[in-house]
């Protein structure tokens, strides 16, 4: 997985970048280029991945944003599905890691909407035993 | 902690019509006996009920004087020593007399169910000045078929039931904090080995499995403890339960909801992360040694909002309205407050907003 480090991109190939989506019309490679170019200048260092691109296990965690040690838990249960290179290291295809971190999301905001209403989950709990 | 007292539902709606102390406490009980009708009917679900217990006091404690005159009467633990005079016109069952001041009457009776004692104030009246009209006669007249009507009704019955429940699943709660807490001690003392509790229902079902593994790292010569938490439900059957019980853990060990990362495991199995702080740590080896909790410690408590976080204007204002939670910018979920300029600002978000271009 190549990594756009954005301390080594000087303004002016920014620049240049601005100028080519500015050709292009209003579309996903427009918005796409663009997002890449705000990243940059934002000095954030910026991924990019194919598809096709497997991915390994390090490269997941920092993408989903959680530790190694949490990842290995995470394939182990099977809940993202991955598969063996070689005699053992683990790769990860790039739609499972994009659908896996849409529900991990998703289960991140019904969290913190549990602590927040606690009272109202505290109720509801009530209606589940005699 | 004395027997407890109760009015039941008609007394307090129909005879106690006025004079209330904060009249506010007669809307709610009125409120509160439409809802324990149609909860006996099982038209509505007990959580509608509970929803209407937390706006009130204890219906011993509803603020009419009458009421509390009777609460203050029958605190005791037993009636040794205490002298009632009882109505004796009424034959079937021992009623007593309760007053308040030369005007409130109330007949009172002391009902056993399962070697509890409750003390239930059944019926009143008001004596009107110099009316030969006395509440006492009148309750015996109409007593004569039998006071059956006037003892507690499906709708106490069930009113009583709810807050019980609501009391064991307090206790619950706090049984869940401790295993939490003992578990962790064990997973810290056991690096690299998980460590297994099975979580059971307030009914002693089988809820859930808890899994905690502890793996200690060293980064630049600092040791971190990472802690991953599995809960794997055994079924699908309890979901709020489920959801309550990944509260209370993660908040037993870090209050702080920003420390905690969540992930979905397999089915509806979800892992916690965070790094382990000592007061964590030492919370537990306290719990584990003791296996008793602090009497101040309120399972399920989180420290909401102590940060600022940034995110996008519109995205808030939704949020804030629907009670939803968005994203920050550093990441965080939460769910927003009105209060945030008062807050220290979240320092990654803070970062990562002087870094984005206006």
């Amino acid at each position: 997985m190549p990594k756009l480090d954005a301390s080594n991109v000087p303004t002016t190939e920014i620049a240049v970048l601005e100028s080519a989506f500015h050709q292009l019309p209003d579309g996903a490679l427009r918005t796409t280029l663009e997002n890449i170019s705000l990243a940059l200048r934002g000095g954030q260092n910026t991924f990019v991945v194919s598809e096709k691109e497997d991915l390994t296990p390090s490269e997941a965690a920092k993408l989903l944003g959680v530790s190694r040690t949490h990842l290995y838990k995470i394939l182990d249960s099977g809940a993202l599905a991955h598969h063996i290179v070689g005699a053992r290291d683990r790769r990860i295809a790039v739609p499972d890691l994009i659908a896996y971190r849409a529900r991990m999301l998703a289960m991140q905001k019904r969290h913190a909407e549990d602590l927040a209403h606690a009272d109202d989950l505290e109720d509801l709990a009530l209606d589940e035993f005699d | 902690m004395g027997r407890s007292r109760r009015v039941t539902l008609r007394c307090a709606t129909e005879d106690l019509a006025f004079d209330w102390t904060n009249p506010a406490d007669l809307g709610n009980v009125t409120l509160l006996r439409e809802l324990a009708q149609k909860a006996v009917g099982g038209d509505i679900p007990d959580s509608v009920v509970r929803k209407q217990l937390r706006l009130m006091p204890p219906l011993s404690q509803l603020r009419h004087p009458l009421i509390l005159a009777f609460d203050d009467q029958f605190a005791g633990d037993d009636d040794a020593g205490t002298l009632r005079e009882t109505i004796s016109a009424v034959k079937d069952r021992q009623w007593f007399k309760q007053t308040y001041s030369a005007r409130w009457r109330g007949a009172a009776i002391v009902l056993k169910d399962d070697d509890k004692e409750t003390a239930w104030l059944g019926a009143s009246g008001y004596h009107r000045q110099g009316s030969p009209e006395d509440f006492y006669e009148e309750f015996a007249r109409r007593c004569q078929a039998g006071s059956g009507a006037y003892l507690p009704s499906d709708e106490d019955i069930a009113v009583r039931r709810i807050e019980v429940n609501v009391a064991r699943l307090d206790s619950w709660k706090l049984q869940v904090h401790l295993t939490a807490l003992v578990l962790l001690d064990a997973a810290v003392n056991n690096p690299e080995n998980t460590q297994d509790a099975i979580v059971l229902s307030p009914d002693s079902i089988e809820l859930l499995r808890m899994s905690m593994t502890v793996v200690h790292s060293d980064v630049g010569g600092v040791t971190t403890h990472e802690l991953v938490i599995e809960l794997v439900p055994v079924g699908w059957e309890y979901p709020r339960l489920c959801r309550l019980t990944a509260g209370i853990v993660t908040s037993a060990i870090d209050p702080q909801p920003e420390a905690w990362r969540c992930a979905p495991l397999l089915d509806n199995a979800e892992s916690h992360w965070t790094v382990l702080t000592e007061e964590a740590m030492s919370a537990a080896r306290a719990a584990a040694d003791s296996g008793e909790l602090a009497a101040d410690v309120r399972p399920g408590e989180v420290r909401l909002g102590t940060v600022a976080h940034y995110s996008h204007r519109d995205h808030i204002a939704y949020a804030s309205v629907h009670g939803e939670a968005i994203r920050a910018m550093c990441g965080h979920w939460f769910v927003p407050t009105t209060d945030h300029e008062t807050k220290p600002k979240c320092a990654t978000c803070q970062e990562q907003y002087a870094n984005t271009p206006l």
